[in-house]
């Protein structure tokens, strides 16, 4: 089966349509067919059932009319090859001698086999322009004994409608008894009013054998009163066989004129209605409003979900995967859709110059049972049809692709954003068709300290580079012929499915500078420095703000890491510069990099050789003198020394780890006797790793000895020189160091401004 | 001050174990020593012999500077040389203080008074032999102790001995300069013996003082680097 095919019948002028739902051979079972008339009950409805002989060879037909529960069998129709005939419902009761009833039960059987006739009835009042249309069904077709109608009309139509404000809805319901055993049967209408779901359960009903009667519809017609509802619909069972039942639904305007007919189906019958596919057309006062019913009773809680796509020249348009509860109805409306300019889930809409198009949809495997219809109408003039074709795949559809949006997240810690999990399904012939977001995927983050995830939304909560996962149960589908008829032309195909899955995943970078060392650099050096942070890349540029600080040699070692270069001039701007990365052109967070100039020189302290950056007093005798930390200075030394210990500090008090070249400079000297030695230094060389500057301060003789009150003083400042750069660091120490009244000392006092 | 000039007094004036280099190669020599560049020594408000040190140490250029010294205190300068050169600078000097002179000796500068160097340093040694001292301070030590010496230091005063400032490096700053100082000498002059060891270790300075007033002596010497 490929194509589905539905004839309408418009009488403008009397406001009449008929709509004729075209049949397959396969469609019957058996050689009878059923159907139930209504609103027989004035003198100007007409009701004809026309019959054509769909065989070559001759056919019979013989009706069977049903009033009050009693079987009349009428004449035998015999159509020749391709013929057809009708059967004037009144006309015909007249001739049994049977007052017309308001409704009544019309069987006919006929032979050359299942499907030798096409059949179909209207029902019409050309003065009202009231018509609708009277449906043959083959009754041993039904799998069921549920009957579910989409969509009937109650009280006031949505304001959005098109109707005027003044128009009301009446809604009728017919059942059939077509067996010869009385049923009983429970019926139910389901509504939304102010998105709360309700069920008016109607009375219970003892239809007895061949009965037609119309269900009291009072109890749902009174609560809902003067109420605006939506995603109405009817629900019947009943306890007799399959098939024991047929029902009809229509609702009538006021006037009588504008017939609704709602399409009354075993929901397990036609191919389960797997999903139907309608043509529309909104052109002028046109509506074209899709229905689609759960058939499902309230279990598990879950949404039944069904796809929805539109096809028109020069596009498609995708609606997001619809959701109902189970037995709930909703409800499409394409001009709507178009006019709104609603986008679809791709972000496309309709252009508001198409008129026209196919509708197609198809229920999401193993999510749910629906019966579906696009209700085409127009309120102004009151035409109405109704199509309800099936879909032409014996298969739901079977997911081809899968993926998450976005596939990547650029961000910074506190992002909240939304992510998608998509999956694509095709139809039968393997068409790409539905592309949709899955509602409740399961979510998964490779790292939560940097990516949560909860309830479709990402949460960055830390810095570095994580994966969003999503997966999701779905199913594979194919047909392939019934292996056991699978050379016959007739033979159906069958669905092979088994379960599967989507999947997806998106990366989630969180650009971030957690640090960078060393954080302190020194004017007129480079400083190479290790910068530390989450989500480098391999282009990636440091970026240093204010002046004076150029960057060199930037090698990125991984995600987490770069090494670079800061050329800081001598003039650079003292304190701290903005220290960024940026990826693609977005800066990351900054850090600070604090630039130095040598300032003063602080006590280092080494708590076991010089407690406060003093050394202890020594008073050799020919002893060898050494360093603190033992290396030789001078032999047979005599004399008194201390060392004291320093580090070169910036302005900020802070360590300047950096090589420098290193000059004393002496003043204010005095020297107790004549025969001291003069004050000197020897320049040093500071390597960058160096822990402190120890300045041994001694005075004493080889081969003789310091002498009573032999001691100088003087006044000590520095000249640091960095690569050319001269610097005058604040500090004076004020040095006496010698023999002074017979006493061996060396002293100091430090001032730092 | 012309090299060849200097190149004479040093053929002259030793029989060094050390190999001397013939004139074109000297000459090379000399002028890539003289070429060094100077640019951080202090040179502003400075004594000569502080002068001469800076820039020698700053030169990496191993050498000599002795100075001599009464009971005023020696006069400070600010030397501009002409250029940031090891010769600019000597020539800075010299000029702005004429009581010292500097010398290319054996391609060692030796920075000393115009009126000539006491005579200890012209005090000859019979033999010198140092297998492998561990720093220059320590052969300096060593030759101090040649009995030949011990005399002539008696004359030179008390040896005073001063503090220094070094890098304080628990764990080792840098990686330790294990070369050893080896000499063999053999009838050289205290000078040469000096020159020797700077040249032995390649960037040395060996530095002498001597103070004198009131009839008391005073010197120190020590190599710096």
């Amino acid at each position: 089966m490929a194509l589905g095919a539905q004839e309408t019948i418009t009488d403008a002028n009397h406001s009449l349509s008929f709509d004729v739902h075209l049949q397959e051979t396969m469609d019957f079972i058996s050689p009878r067919v059923d159907a139930l008339w209504w609103a027989l009950d004035d003198n100007q409805t007409e009701a004809e059932v026309f019959i054509a002989n769909t065989r070559a060879t001759q056919t019979v037909a013989t009706p069977t009319f049903y009033v009050d529960g009693v079987a009349y069998q009428g004449e035998a129709i015999t159509l020749n090859g391709r013929e057809s005939s009708v059967i004037d419902i009144k006309q015909s009761l007249q001739r049994l001698h049977i007052s017309t009833a308001a409704v009544g039960g019309l069987s006919l059987s006929y032979t050359n086999g299942p499907g030798a006739v096409a059949i179909v009835g209207v029902l019409k009042n050309k003065h009202t322009g009231f018509s609708t249309t009277v449906r043959f069904i083959d009754q041993a077709t039904q799998m069921s004994t549920h009957l579910h109608g989409a969509n009937i009309l109650i009280g006031r139509p949505a304001p959005d409608s098109g109707f005027a404000s003044i128009v009301a809805f009446t809604p009728h319901v017919i059942v059939r008894n077509t067996t010869d055993q009385p049923v009983q049967i429970t019926s139910r209408i389901k509504y939304t009013l102010n998105e709360q779901s309700n069920n008016i359960e109607l009375a219970e009903l003892t239809l007895t054998p061949n009965a037609v009667r119309e269900l009291d519809l009072s109890p749902a017609i009174n609560a809902i009163d003067k109420n605006v509802i939506t995603d109405s619909g009817i629900e019947i069972d009943h306890n007799g066989s399959h098939g024991a039942v047929m029902a009809y639904a229509a609702s009538i305007d006021r006037g009588g004129s504008a017939v609704f007919d709602v399409p009354v189906k075993d929901p397990t019958g036609d191919m389960g209605f797997k999903g139907g596919s309608y043509p529309w057309n909104i052109e002028g006062d046109n509506r074209a409003v899709l229905h689609v019913k759960s058939i499902d009773v309230p279990g598990d809680g879950r949404k039944q979900q069904f796809m929805v796509k539109l096809f028109f020249e020069g596009g498609e348009y995708n609606l997001p995967l619809q959701q109902v509860d189970p037995g709930q109805t909703a409800v499409i409306d394409i001009r709507k859709l178009r006019d709104d300019q609603v986008p679809d889930g791709l972000g496309n809409k309709i252009p508001l110059s198409v008129t026209s198009g196919q509708l197609d949809w198809d229920r999401r495997a193993k999510r749910g049972s629906f019966i579906g219809r696009l209700l085409q109408y127009n309120p102004v003039t009151g035409l109405a049809s109704s199509f309800s074709c099936f879909q032409y795949c014996w298969c739901d559809p079977s997911i081809i692709a899968s993926w998450v949006l976005p596939t990547s997240h650029d961000g910074e810690v506190g992002d909240v954003y939304r992510v998608e999990a998509w999956e694509e399904d095709e139809d039968c012939n393997h068409v790409p068709m539905y592309p949709y977001v899955v509602p409740n995927p399961n979510w998964y983050t490779s790292d939560p300290s940097v990516v949560d995830v909860y309830d479709n939304y990402a949460y960055v909560v830390g810095y570095g580079d994580a994966f969003l996962y999503a997966d999701w149960s779905a199913w594979l589908s194919a047909e392939q012929p019934d292996p056991s008829c699978e050379f016959e032309p007739s033979c159906p195909d069958l669905c092979a499915e088994q379960p599967s899955g989507g999947s997806g995943e998106a990366e989630v970078k969180v650009l971030h500078v957690n640090n960078v060392a060393p954080g302190r650099g020194v004017r007129a050096a480079t400083t190479h420095v290790i910068i530390t942070g989450t989500s480098f890349t391999s282009g990636a540029t440091v970026n240093v703000g204010g002046d004076g600080i150029t960057v060199s040699n930037k090698t990125v070692n991984s995600s987490t890491s770069i090494n670079a270069d800061f050329v800081v001039a001598a003039n650079a701007g003292l304190g701290n510069h903005s220290v960024s990365v940026s990826r693609g052109g977005k800066p990351s967070n900054s850090v600070n990099f604090y630039v130095q100039v040598p300032s003063k020189l602080l006590p280092y302290t080494d708590s076991n050789l010089a407690p406060n950056g003093i050394g202890p007093l020594r008073t050799p005798v020919h002893e060898d003198l050494t360093y603190l930390e033992g290396a030789l200075f001078a032999h047979d030394f005599c004399g008194v020394a201390r060392s004291y210990l320093f580090f070169l500090a910036d302005q900020d008090g802070q360590r300047i780890q950096t090589a420098f070249h290193f000059d004393e400079i002496f003043s204010n000297i005095f020297k107790s006797a004549p025969g001291l030695a003069d004050v000197t230094y020897t320049p040093v060389d500071f390597p960058a790793n160096y822990v402190a500057i120890e300045d041994l301060q001694s005075l004493g003789f080889q081969g003789g000895c310091l002498q009573t009150d032999e001691y100088e003083t003087f006044t000590q400042k520095f000249k640091i020189t960095i690569n050319g750069t001269e610097f005058f660091p604040t500090t004076t120490i004020d040095i006496k160091r010698g023999n002074e009244g017979g006493t061996l000392k060396v002293e100091r006092t430090i001032s730092t401004p | 001050m012309k090299v060849s000039k200097m190149l004479i007094v040093v053929l002259c004036g030793s029989l060094m174990m050390v190999t001397i280099s013939n004139r074109g190669q000297t000459e090379n020599q000399s002028d890539n020593l003289l070429n060094r560049q100077v640019k951080r020594a202090n040179l502003q408000d400075v004594k000569v012999g502080q002068a001469a040190i800076n820039a020698l140490i700053d030169a990496g250029s191993p050498g000599g500077i002795a100075t001599v010294s009464g009971c005023n205190e020696d006069v400070t300068h600010t030397f501009t040389p002409r250029d940031s050169s090891l010769l600019g600078v000597l020539d800075s000097i010299v000029s702005t203080d004429p009581h010292y002179k500097w010398e290319l000796m054996d391609n060692l500068v030796n920075v000393i008074p115009s009126n000539g160097l006491p005579p200890f340093f012209a005090v000859r040694i019979s033999k010198f032999d140092i297998p492998g001292a561990e720093t220059p301070n320590e052969a300096l030590f060593q030759l101090l102790a040649i009995p030949e010496l011990r005399q002539a230091q008696l004359n030179l005063g008390r040896h005073a001995i001063q503090g220094g400032v070094r890098p304080f490096c628990p764990q080792g700053c840098s990686p330790e300069k294990t070369k050893k100082i080896s000499v063999n000498l053999k009838g050289v002059t205290v000078r040469e013996a000096l020159n020797a060891i700077a040249r032995a270790d390649g960037s040395a300075v060996w530095r002498f003082s001597q103070w004198e007033c009131g009839g008391q002596r005073t010197f120190s010497l020590e190599f710096s680097k």
